[in-house]
């Protein structure tokens, strides 16, 4: 049965949008046997490139897994094919989920829809084809992945609403790991209740995914649930920048009196380890990524150079020269951290302060951290509001420039969703205006997916 | 009210406030302050900058500053990288890694707020304390662990080099023997 | 394979040889092991895949699951199994269970390594410490006794199996999956051992340990268990050696890099040994396989998504209680009255002998200690320990090799009970040995005719009957002596019985009541036969 019927737009549509904005690695318009009566029926969807489905290849938008098929589909896209929903296509992606700017593709770069394509404004990445494929309402949702906002700064930059739940609560098995302490399922969607019942459908835990929330753990945060009203919301000292926009600030004002005239309660908030954010997380993920990436050999799967499995007595160099750019700087940078004298210097060391980033979180908040035993701050807030970008969307040419300065250029980008990566928080990036590419954040405590959906929901 | 009085209570003036003399970020505790009486007082707080990414994570040194790391280093990373020594942009990398650490490296400097023991195991987003695994568990675990066919558990259920560009009788294939010139 | 086994016994030959000189107090040898023993546990430790016991017979890559292969999105999950080995070991050893563990990368490139790392434990292994004591009276070694005191013991996966072949010019590598993710068991010793008996017998004595608890096969033939050397000598750096497929090779090499290492040191040139390095064995030297600059930095890594091993304390109290009695304890206990069984024969039923003999020897102890007790029951009292050793670990055992009937099948007829009578009608002197040998050969190899089907326990008393193998207890005086007289005529001539007759060749006495025993096909007793030749020859000694 051809998918069209359920698609909002006509299919030539699709591929002039296809063609325009570089949304998809591949598409499939025959749709599943319709069901009825299932929570997402007749839903369309699209997956980001870098989880496994057996209908579609799976490439991370990288050369070394060209035509790569998976024999399975990860657990996320069976939960998603049992509850009814067509599955559009793939979507690009920052090679293997490593960037800011949905640049580094092997398919180039996604083109941000919100702006007319002839500009060549970035859409923000990692998960840069699935941001595009719901502002272009090609889909109902998309399913994204965020390691360190990957999820949320293409969302803030396509005006949608872009969700990383609490690390643990989506299985990631099936998602091809960049940084598995940090790695989360995110969805993206316009609407809201839309995107609650894609949540509902996908918060499950998984037996096969070992960092997946158990159900004791789930339990445990249910019975600490209550019914609260109004919030008491928290604004972060710490993410107080010079650089923010001042079109930001009017607009962020605008939605805080918003915030006051609806009875919530404001308060500021310090959290002096989300400074040390950046460094931690470019410590960590580039040493986990190294480790990961190390799997891609040509000898069981994937590209495989047709010659030789070794240069200059490097084995599997020939097929390994294949990863893009930006993927082997964070190889090379990742194992400078593994080795074993900066082992200690910077890896434990990062882990340390990531500790006392999370416990830092856990003073803040009312409700009660499952993972670390924390009890809760009775004077706590239930959510905080942080913005989610720095910086607006710019040119692909300027993007690139920048980076080519420098690195950090670009990991800038990340100093508002980095903290919550590492922390592993509840984090909803809305966009403060319909058509704006600018959005705030609703950060809750770990677990506390609900008081987040909730706050979101009423605001609309 | 956040005000700078304000922070003075909280014993953090200055860390955060003046980045000029201690750029450190401070790991001291998180504290909330006393709530927002109304609009003006947050667009106040709002409107006071607190740090500079930039100087704080060292983006805006010169490149002319930056210590390069030494070629030798940079072509053992290639080779633990599994990355071509040949035809590798050595001087490129030299750059590229030493703007990358003059970043991550800004770790060396900040304390770790170490009073309750602070130990690396708990950066993971796992439970803290795990369940024990007692005698009972482990038994009843041991007897009910089973194959799993949807994932190739099951013996032949697929054929694992199927996927392979090259194989060989059933054997995956390394275009190399005995691998003896392994650096 | 025939032309290693030669090298090897060429190499120990001259290793042998030079063994008393070599081992020179001057050159104090200091080594120590590390060893890999894979755990035969019903699955792999990170996938449930199946850990084959047939290895050799298995398809390539037919027991890899999307894990093993190292599939995008794979995750690993732990086998518990494993656990429960790891700690029965440790335990054994009385080496110190973390209750904190956790698994590690260990990060290189091979082909036979399909994520580019294995999961160990190198941060927080599972345990540390504990020992094995070896003895002079149960292990063979020189000292009275000597602890061998162990570091650590984690638990890794193993890698796959690499094939190389060099068909014409095309050299490839094959490359089986089969025996990824395999868990492994790495011992590490402290280098406690100063000489190679020491090495052989903590070998021999850690591979029947695996054996006895069931966690492993311990075989080193099909790489189920594999050891590592470290040695240094005189303090100068250590060197690793690697390659070695069995115990000869294990002890032949030391003894090759002792005497390598003495030469060098004895000629003062020490500059190699400064360095630490790794040598692989060819099957008559050691080689230089790296040197420290080439050593790979592995870059461990905790992994980022396996759960800590946290273990509550019962898990040891729990495991204590279930454990097995302790081979050495074992030995000891039969070594002891009442059994008094000697070194050789305790092994027989402590240790896991050869593979292909009718039984296992935990069955053999039990069946041995079964009949024990019967037949003490019968005779009340403990005197005759010899008798059940000698009938149940030579005669009976060597019967069932001999018609080829398992232990478990020749119980079905010959219960302990019905084996403790067996052994009162020797006792008691109603057969004699030739007889009962007749006896209980006759029995088993009529089972065996039934196709082993046949399981009625055998009438004792109306067979004995019926071949008539009682024991002649009135002897006829008169056919005695015509027996004897013709022995006599038969076999002697004037010397012999000049000589005899002196007491010149007491012996030959021995050789007639030998034939005498013979022709009665032993029914009548020695003793008799002994009294009436000194009686018909007049012997007076």
């Amino acid at each position: 049965m051809p998918l069209k019927r359920f698609l909002k737009q006509p299919l030539q549509r699709l591929s002039d949008l296809q063609s325009k904005y570089n949304i998809f690695t591949s598409i499939s318009i025959t749709a599943n046997k319709e069901q009825t009566n299932k929570p997402l029926t007749n839903y369309v969807a699209s997956i980001k490139d870098n989880i496994v489905t057996k209908d579609l290849p799976t490439t991370c938008a990288s050369h070394i897994l060209e035509n790569f098929k998976s024999p399975y589909d990860a657990t996320v896209v069976k939960l998603l094919k049992q509850a009814g929903v067509h599955i559009l296509g793939k979507t690009n992606l920052d090679e293997f989920g490593m960037g800011s700017g949905g640049v580094h593709s092997m398919r180039g770069p996604v083109i941000n829809p919100l702006y007319p394509h002839e500009q060549g404004m970035i859409m923000g990445g990692s998960s840069s084809g699935a941001a595009a494929s719901v502002v272009c309402d090609l889909v109902d949702f998309a399913l994204g992945t965020d390691t360190g906002g990957s999820v949320r700064l293409p969302a803030c930059y396509g005006s949608i609403l872009g969700f990383k739940p609490s690390y643990g609560r989506l299985s990631r098995f099936g998602v091809i790991a960049y940084s598995q302490s940090l790695d989360t399922v995110g969805i993206l969607t316009k609407k809201i209740d839309v995107l609650r019942k894609v949540f509902q459908v996908l918060d499950k835990y998984d037996t096969k995914d070992p960092t997946s929330l158990n159900d004791e753990l789930r339990g445990l945060i249910e019975k600490n649930m209550k019914a609260k009203k109004p919030l008491k919301i928290g604004i972060v000292k710490e993410f107080n920048h010079e650089s923010l926009p001042s079109v930001f600030h009017e607009l962020y004002s605008s939605f805080l009196k918003k915030l006051v005239n609806l009875g919530h309660e404001i308060y500021p908030v310090s959290i002096p380890s989300v400074k040390n954010s950046l460094p931690i997380y470019y410590t960590l993920s580039p040493a986990e990524a190294a480790s990961n990436l190390s799997r891609y050999d040509g000898i069981r799967y994937g590209y495989r150079d047709s010659k030789l499995d070794i240069k200059d007595g490097v084995l599997f160099a020939p097929t390994r020269s294949k990863f893009g750019i930006e993927v082997k700087n964070r190889i090379i940078l990742g194992n400078y951290n593994l080795c074993s004298d900066a082992f200690k210097n910077n890896f434990i060391k990062a882990e340390k302060l990531r500790v006392n980033l999370i416990d830092e979180f856990d003073r803040i908040f009312r409700f009660p951290n499952v993972l670390t035993d924390s009890k809760g701050n009775p004077e706590g807030l239930d959510i905080l509001v942080v913005p989610t970008s720095s910086k607006l969307p710019e040119t692909i040419k300027d993007f690139q420039e920048q980076e080519s300065k420098s690195p950090a250029n670009s990991y800038i980008n990340d100093v508002f969703t980095v903290p919550m990566s590492l922390a592993g928080l509840p984090t909803l990036s809305m966009p403060l205006k319909e058509k704006t590419p600018i959005g705030v954040q609703i950060v809750g405590q770990y677990g506390d997916d609900s008081t987040v959906l909730d706050f979101v929901e009423s605001l609309s | 009210m956040f005000s700078t009085r304000w922070i003075c209570r909280m014993h953090i003036a200055g860390r955060i406030n003046r980045l000029g003399s201690h750029r450190l970020a401070s790991t001291g505790g998180a504290k909330i302050g006393k709530k927002f009486e109304n609009m003006g007082q947050i667009k106040d707080y709002l409107s006071e900058p607190v740090w500079s990414v930039h100087e704080y994570l060292g983006t805006n040194v010169e490149e002319s500053a930056l210590k390069l790391p030494p070629v030798k280093l940079v072509k053992k990373l290639l080779r633990l990288s599994g990355l071509p020594l040949e035809g590798a942009d050595i001087e490129g990398i030299q750059m590229q890694l030493a703007k990358q650490l003059s970043f991550v490296n800004r770790l060396h400097d900040i304390p770790v707020e170490d009073g309750t023991g602070v130990e690396e195991y708990g950066a993971r987003l796992m439970p803290r304390k795990t369940t024990l695994l007692n005698y009972k568990m482990l038994l009843e675990a041991v007897k009910h662990q089973k194959q799993d066919a949807d994932i190739g558990e099951v013996s032949g259920s697929w054929t694992a080099t199927g996927l392979a560009a090259e194989s060989k009788n059933g054997y995956f294939v390394v275009r190399e023997g005995l691998l003896k010139n392994r650096k | 394979m025939l032309r290693f086994a030669r090298c090897y016994s060429l190499a120990r030959s001259k290793a042998t040889q030079i063994q008393s000189t070599v081992f020179r107090p001057e050159y104090a040898l200091k080594c120590g092991l590390e060893i890999h023993t894979q755990l035969n546990t019903k699955n792999k430790l990170f996938s449930q895949s199946t850990n084959s016991a047939t290895p050799l017979l298995d398809v390539p890559n037919h027991h890899t699951s999307f894990y093993d292969v190292a599939l995008p999105g794979t995750q690993p999950v732990l086998n518990l199994e494993a656990i429960l080995f790891a700690m029965k070991l440790s335990l054994s050893l009385n080496s110190q269970v973390n209750m904190v563990s956790q698994f590690d990368r260990k990060h290189y490139f091979y082909g036979d390594q399909p994520q580019g790392y294995q999961i160990t434990q190198h941060y927080r292994p599972f345990a540390r410490g504990g020992k094995v004591n070896l003895s002079r009276e149960l292990d063979g070694i020189d000292e009275l006794s000597k602890d061998i005191s162990i570091v650590q013991l984690q638990i890794e996966q193993d890698t796959g199996k690499s094939h190389y072949t060099d068909a014409d010019k095309d050299v490839v590598t094959l490359v089986d999956l089969n025996r990824s993710n395999i868990p492994l068991i790495e011992l590490v010793t402290n280098p406690d051992f100063s000489d190679i008996k020491q090495v052989k017998a903590f070998i021999k004595k850690y591979q029947n340990l695996v054996r006895h608890l069931h966690i492993s096969s311990g075989d080193l033939e099909t790489g189920a268990m594999r050891v590592d050397v470290n040695l240094s000598i005189n303090g100068f750096a250590r060197v690793e050696l690697k390659n070695l497929p069995n115990t000869s090779s294990i002890i032949n090499a030391i003894k090759y890099e002792y005497q390598r290492q003495v030469e060098l040191i004895s000629r003062g040139e020490t500059d190699s040994l400064l360095e630490p390095e790794t040598r692989g064995w060819t099957g008559s030297s050691t080689v230089k396989l790296r040197s420290k600059e080439t050593t790979i930095d592995y870059r461990y890594m905790p992994d980022p998504e396996l759960p800590y091993i946290n273990l509550a304390p019962d898990v040891i109290s729990g495991m204590a209680a279930s454990m097995l009695e302790l081979p050495d304890d074992i030995m000891r206990m039969l070594m002891q009255k009442p059994f008094q069984l000697s070194l050789k024969d305790a092994k027989i039923l402590t240790y896991n002998g050869n593979q292909n003999d009718m039984y296992n020897h935990e069955a053999l102890r039990s069946y041995y200690l079964e009949t024990f007790h019967e037949f003490s029951k019968l005779i009340g009292k403990h005197s005759s320990a010899k008798l059940p050793t000698n009938w149940i670990i030579h005669e009976f055992l060597g019967d069932l090799n001999k018609l080829q009937v398992p232990l478990g099948k020749a119980q079905e007829i010959l219960p302990p009970a019905v084996f403790a009578e067996f052994l009162r009608l020797l006792y008691t002197d109603t057969i004699s040995p030739t007889s009962g040998k007749l006896l209980l050969f006759y029995i088993l190899e009529n089972f065996k005719q039934s196709g082993c089907q046949d399981s009625s326990i055998p009438d004792l008393p109306k067979l004995i009957k019926e071949f008539e193998l009682h024991a002649i207890t009135d002897v006829d005086s008169q056919e005695l002596m015509t027996l004897c007289n013709d022995i006599i005529a038969q076999h002697t001539d004037d010397a012999f019985i000049r000589n005899l007759v002196s007491g010149k060749k007491k012996t030959s006495l021995k050789f007639l009541v030998g034939q005498g025993m013979r022709q009665s096909q032993g029914r009548i007793k020695a003793s008799e036969f002994e009294k009436k030749f000194k009686e018909i020859l007049n012997i007076q000694w």
